[in-house]
């Protein structure tokens, strides 16, 4: 599946795989020894906060609409900077 | 307000059930999906695992009207935020698509469990509520929605068993070349042995 910033489609699949593999074998049957996919995630999520400016706007609009706090960030990656487009 | 709401129960195990919907896309039932990303993931203190992703989806639009309009603004979106327990065997997905123009607001509750009686099987109770302008449809509209709803839903259960399907059959695959190679291994042996 594609990523919606689409230069980002690779690290979204590297990231994807070792994701899906670690959700069947470990974190299902009980094991969690926590998440060993952090790394690929960052740097799939830096792909689309840099690379897919659209994607901004839209998480922004998101926040809004959702009007919840999301103050657990395990990859240390978090919202934009409220930057004007 | 709910507008629908439905149960329905997969001939397969619950984790099953939600490996492959992690992996629902792409499915050849929701072709109008287009992406997905993945925004924010992490298990909570509990050891929930909480997703938070955006879908886009493209509705089809003639190419002319894109290269007019531009493909921004063909795309619409959809925000996910799922909830997997694996202790209490729950998953939770809770969506609602992103409106530019915030008139209508369609807002999708899934939750799969075990089935209380039968542990090989999986139910899956839905629910939807549009809302327009933040006031829910009621009576006449709602009828309308209900017929598009529960054949999408439809399609979901049917874009699931199919990616079930994917999965069991790479596993076959897998399994049969391993089989393969040990036979092989073993012939090898017997032979040296000779």
């Amino acid at each position: 599946m594609n990523s919606v910033g689409e230069a980002c489609t690779e690290l979204k699949r590297e990231y994807d795989q070792c994701f899906n593999r670690w959700f069947a074998e470990k974190f299902l049957k009980g094991e969690n020894d926590g998440d060993p996919c952090g790394q690929l995630f960052k740097r799939y999520q830096l792909c689309v906060q840099v690379r897919a400016p659209r994607n901004r706007r839209l998480h922004r609009l998101q926040q809004s609409d959702q009007g919840e706090g999301h103050t657990h960030r395990r990859a240390g990656v978090h919202g934009p900077k409220q930057r004007e487009s | 307000m709910k507008i629908w709401t439905s149960e329905h129960v997969f001939d397969h195990p619950w984790e099953t059930v939600t490996t492959a919907a992690m992996q629902k896309y792409p499915n050849p039932m929701n072709p109008s999906v287009v992406g997905v990303d993945v925004l924010d993931r992490h298990i909570d203190s509990s050891g929930k695992l909480h997703s938070h992703r955006l879908l886009s989806t493209e509705w089809g639009i003639p190419s002319i009207v894109k290269s007019l309009i531009g493909t921004s603004r063909t795309k619409t979106y959809v925000q996910e935020h799922s909830i997997v327990d694996p202790l209490k065997k729950t998953m939770e997905l809770k969506s609602s698509n992103i409106s530019f123009t915030n008139l209508v607001s369609v807002d999708e509750r899934l939750v799969y469990k075990p089935h209380p009686h039968e542990p090989d099987k999986t139910v899956l109770t839905q629910e939807a509520i549009i809302s327009v302008k933040g006031v829910s449809l009621s009576s006449y509209l709602e009828g309308l929605m209900a017929n598009t709803i529960s054949s999408n839903a439809n399609k979901g259960r049917e874009a699931l068993e199919w990616v079930i399907n994917r999965l069991n059959a790479e596993i076959e695959e897998f399994t049969a070349s391993a089989r393969g190679t040990m036979r092989n291994s073993m012939a090898a042996a017997a032979f040296v042995e000779k």
